[in-house]
């Protein structure tokens, strides 16, 4: 920059006057950068306001303003759309005007430098106001591409990147396809990024791409050879067998660049060419190779990888890494320099710069996805990288630990993987993407299944950055559409625990979420019908009549092959409950509801007494409408669960009270005054009686068939069985599961559950888990004293197994009592 | 490819912003938010690659980013993109823009706005990279400087007597001051 320090100011401002004066131009205020910034900074408030009135000044007298003006303006127009304020629209608006002064200035000027930056104000105008200024620039455009001097061109082509759409590509690409073989290089090089540019925006409308790449790969220039090599990967990977000697031709160029037959300019540190040689290596490993050319390749990367190692500049490493990478795809392991390439990996994992730590475990986790072993080495490394101060360390050493994860370890892998989940402040978009990765790990370790499912809730709940509720309930969707009937049994009471206490805004999105859903598992199914019910009651302006049809449809999707009773008992409480919000229903839903039953191979008097009850139910408009009215007033009596503690015995009592009115009052029994005894039914007695006589009324959940089979949806009312005691003398034993984390095992646990020492015995050292337990509680024989230490293991598991206190306070409301202190 | 390049201050404040894919003006301030956001909190030991942020495209794309005093170089780039790369071609960005601008500052950067956005598009045009050889670039930014300079004419006049006075070596001008031989007069009788 030339430093016009010897000058004054003054003289430099007497000449400039003096000029504009010969000129005839109007002598005008300056407006120019500096005075929008000294502007700017005084008025602190109304940035918007001078920022306004400044760029309205210049379009007022930007067409008498001279070319150095002009040039000023433009300089500070380009400024202006890079600030925040660009975006206010009454700026927006005044940036806009200029369009149409920028492009008779790009028509009129003949200097370079005043072409390019109206070209550069021009593509400032389109990138903040609109698209619509490129249409009235083709032209010019056009003019300048075909003219004969060499820097025009290149400033025409160097704005075609940002002005051209999708329109306009089948106007420039004529032009600019002719400059591929102009005399100038520098000039190629820019045709040759315009064109992909073009290719990427509108494929169909660029042709003859074979040519292009014969022709590019074989200019004698190197710059235009690598400037071409973006273009050419994107027509060569969409179609690959169309260039059949494409391989030998970049391997050739390869050895060429390795050799150091390039220009000096092109060397970086030691190094020839590197961003040339990164390309080719990166578009070698997604081509098919044959033997030979392997062979070649081979030696190839190791003259790289030992010319990489000689230095220790950021490119060296970058080469060395997309060598190492395409090794890993190209080459088996028993290849020798897949071997090499190992040992390579340790210059990144032995490094002290952060930057290089995390590349080599990139592609330690590469390595491990194609033989576990050969992490071995860096064992110390991985726990060392665990703990590291970097979370981008640390995510890439978990998301390693992934891969190295096994049916064996999981347990202990998956342990440090939540403990540091669970504690560090994680992006959100880390742990939703690790939702799906769980999902995968399900789907991979079925049998572990509700071990998953007690890790992510878990993580899911105590997650820092999983504040949203709406993320949970898509989350939990998402692991019971993986885990099907093996869902942990505490997904519901989350899923519960969420929908409780979530805003309108969260119940919306569930709500669509549950319409939207097509296919459930059986599980699912009855989770998402629940909700509905929970939902229309909680949603306002909710279609009921939309939920019901939903909630058939979804019915019908299930799986016809397998016996589904608990889902279409379901399906018939939750269209009773949902007529119960609103009566005013289809006539014919009974018969709908009829055909979707029919269609399960199911013949159950359970089912049929359903269908009964809610065709007694539909028949009497007067009743669904005073149930309609009670759920308007909010009464949640009728919601009650039998399994609050101090209602224990009162439901058995008044159970056996109901039995006692029943005999009382049948047929049967002559009514006479000796017999009549004095009714003592109270109201809460006749709720014990409607709450046992009317099905509908109890909670959704279905009736649980096989202690075996135990799952979440088991915890309803139960009217055939006896109420579980919940208090006990050690007291309140309510939940059966646990979802605390067991305390992290420590390093030296994980490195040899990753890298196990060939172990003689199978068995392990590990507690069963309550599932298995479970599983064994058929065999116990309580004579034996091994089978009575299981039992009293079990209890124990069972006592100190105790709700999380974080889990115990987002429990239903209606579930449990709050835990006491 | 390269997506995007952002050069903001420690307060957040753009100083620089090039995207190569087309966002609406609404959605590039917000990017330059949220990518300041990510940024600027972490340390300066840790390593120089992160996620994009959800708006520039989540994870599919990475935040190559170097932080020089006051200023954050955040270039944004796709998978098909070396990061380790894209890491030196920053150092290159940076140190061209010294060389051209002789101990490159922030006001350069905001009063020279158009002579940064030349340097840039010597190195990445297109969202890809076009030059990564510093005296190429320098040569090629020195070369404009000097066509801009001979196309001025009138206009001109200033920085042109100002570059003439800059050339003079003022102290040494007596000592080589060459006056020209007397002719010789005839003599008078």
């Amino acid at each position: 920059m030339i430093k016009t320090d010897r000058m004054s100011d003054i003289m430099l401002k007497t000449l400039n006057i003096a000029v504009d004066a010969v000129t005839g131009k109007q002598i005008l205020p300056n407006l120019d950068l500096k005075q929008l910034i000294q502007a700017i900074s005084k008025d602190d408030h109304n940035e918007v306001a001078v920022l306004i009135q400044f760029i309205s000044e210049i379009n007022r007298t930007f067409h008498v303003s001279s070319t150095l003006q002009k040039r000023k303006h433009l300089i500070a127009i380009v400024f202006c759309c890079q600030l925040e304020w660009a975006r206010n629209l009454q700026v927006k608006d005044a940036i806009s005007a200029m369009g149409k002064h920028v492009i008779t200035f790009i028509e009129q000027v003949k200097s370079i430098q005043d072409k390019k930056i109206g070209y550069l104000g021009l593509s400032s105008l389109v990138n903040c106001c609109s698209n619509d200024i490129a249409y009235l620039a083709v032209n010019t455009l056009i003019k300048d591409i075909a003219s004969k001097d060499n820097h025009l061109i290149r400033a025409a082509l160097q704005v075609i990147p940002h002005l051209v759409l999708v329109d306009l590509v089948p106007v420039l690409f004529p032009i600019v396809e002719k400059r591929l073989t102009h005399s100038s290089s520098a000039v190629k090089v820019q045709s040759v990024i315009a064109l992909e540019t073009m290719l990427r925006i509108a494929p169909e409308f660029v042709t003859n791409t074979k040519q292009h790449v014969k022709l590019l790969l074989a200019d004698r220039d190197p710059d235009v050879m690598s400037a071409a090599l973006p273009y050419v990967s994107h027509i060569v990977m969409k179609k690959p067998e169309d260039f059949p000697k494409l391989v030998d031709k970049l391997l050739f160029i390869l050895k060429q660049v390795v050799n150091g037959n390039m220009p000096i300019s092109m060397t970086r540190h030691g190094i020839s060419a590197p961003w040339i040689q990164i390309r080719i290596v990166e578009m070698l490993s997604h081509l098919n190779i044959n033997e030979q050319q392997l062979k070649d390749l081979a030696d190839i990367f190791q003259n790289i990888l030992n010319r990489s190692q000689m230095s220790s500049h950021v490119i060296a490493f970058a080469l060395a890494y997309q060598c190492i990478n395409a090794i890993l795809h190209l080459f088996p392991p028993t290849d020798p320099i897949f071997q090499h390439a190992c040992s390579h990996l340790s210059t990144f994992m032995h490094s002290k710069q952060a930057n290089y730590l995390v590349a080599g475990l990139n592609l330690l986790t590469k390595m491990s996805s194609i033989d576990p072993k050969l992490c071995s080495s860096y064992q110390d490394k991985i726990v060392l990288c665990l703990n590291h101060a970097d979370l981008s360390i640390q995510k890439q050493t978990l998301i390693l630990l992934e891969t190295l994860m096994n049916a064996e370890n999981f347990k202990v892998v998956s342990q440090h993987m939540i403990s540091r989940l669970s504690k560090s402040h994680w992006p959100s978009s880390f742990i939703s993407t690790s939702s799906e990765k769980v999902s995968k790990l399900v789907e991979k370790y079925p049998l572990h299944i509700g071990y998953f499912m007690d890790m992510f809730c878990t993580l899911t709940i105590s997650s820092t950055f999983a504040k949203s509720d709406d993320w949970k309930l898509e989350t939990f969707h998402l692991i019971l559409a993986a885990a099907d009937t093996n869902a942990s049994p505490a997904i519901f009471d989350h899923i519960v625990a969420c929908v409780s206490k979530a805003s309108e805004d969260v119940l919306q999105l569930e709500l669509q979420r549950c319409i939207g859903f097509k296919k459930l598992s059986s599980l699912h199914f009855r989770v998402v019908t629940w909700e509905l019910c929970f939902l229309a009651n909680h949603c306002n302006g909710t279609d009921i009549k939309l939920l019901i049809d939903v909630v058939l449809k979804l019915c019908s999707a299930l799986d016809k092959e397998k016996d589904y009773e608990e889902c279409l008992i379901s399906m018939i409480l939750t269209v009773t409950k949902l007529c119960a919000i609103c009566p005013a229903t289809d006539e014919n839903l009974l018969a709908l509801i009829c055909n979707v039953a029919g269609e399960f191979a199911i013949n159950s008097t359970v089912v049929q007494q359903r269908l009964h009850e809610l065709q007694l139910f539909l028949q009497n408009q007067k009743f669904l409408k005073t149930i309609a009215d009670m759920h308007k007033t909010e009464f949640s009596f009728l919601q009650f669960d039998s399994k609050m503690s101090f209602l224990d015995k009162f439901i058995s009592e008044s159970k056996e009270q109901c039995q006692n009115v029943e005999t009382q009052f049948s047929l049967d029994v002559p009514f006479t005054k000796e017999t009549t005894k004095p009714l003592t039914i109270s109201v809460s007695q006749k709720e014990a009686q409607i709450k046992s006589a009317t099905s509908f009324l109890a909670s959704a959940l279905p009736q649980k068939k096989d202690i075996m089979q135990e799952s979440f949806l088991s915890k309803s009312i139960s009217t055939s069985d006896q109420p579980e005691k919940v208090w006990s003398k050690q007291g309140f034993s309510g939940r059966q599961e646990s979802t605390t984390l067991k305390p992290v095992t420590s390093s030296s646990d994980l490195v040899s559950s990753l890298f196990p020492v060939t172990s003689s015995a199978g068995s392990s050292s590990t507690p069963p888990t309550l599932n298995e337990a479970l599983q064994n509680l058929s065999v116990i024989d309580e004579s034996s004293k091994e089978d009575r230490a299981m039992l009293d293991m079990m209890n124990d598991m069972l006592m100190t197994s105790q709700s999380d206190s974080d889990v115990t306070d987002t429990a239903s409301p209606f579930r449990y009592p709050k835990a006491n202190g | 490819m390269i997506k995007a390049i952002l050069v903001f201050n420690n307060h957040g404040k753009s100083r620089l912003q090039k995207f190569y894919q087309h966002y609406s003006e609404d959605v590039q301030q917000q990017i330059i938010r949220e990518t300041f956001h990510l940024v600027s909190r972490r340390d300066d030991n840790v390593c120089s690659f992160l996620e994009g942020g959800t708006l520039i495209g989540g994870s599919d794309y990475k935040l190559i980013y170097r932080h020089y005093a006051t200023l954050y170089f955040v270039f944004c780039v796709d998978s098909s993109e070396s990061e380790l790369g894209i890491l030196d071609l920053i150092q290159v960005f940076v140190e061209s823009l010294d060389r051209c601008f002789e101990n490159v500052c922030e006001l350069d950067l905001i009063f020279h706005v158009d002579k940064v956005h030349h340097i840039l598009s010597e190195i990445v045009m297109g969202g890809m990279v076009l030059e990564t050889n510093m005296n190429e670039i320098v040569t090629k930014f020195l070369e404009q400087d000097k066509l801009e300079k001979s196309e001025a004419g009138l206009s001109a006049a200033p920085a042109k007597a100002a570059a003439a006075i800059k050339s003079i070596d003022l102290p040494s001008l007596p000592k080589d001051l060459k006056l020209p031989d007397l002719p010789k007069l005839p003599t008078f009788r």
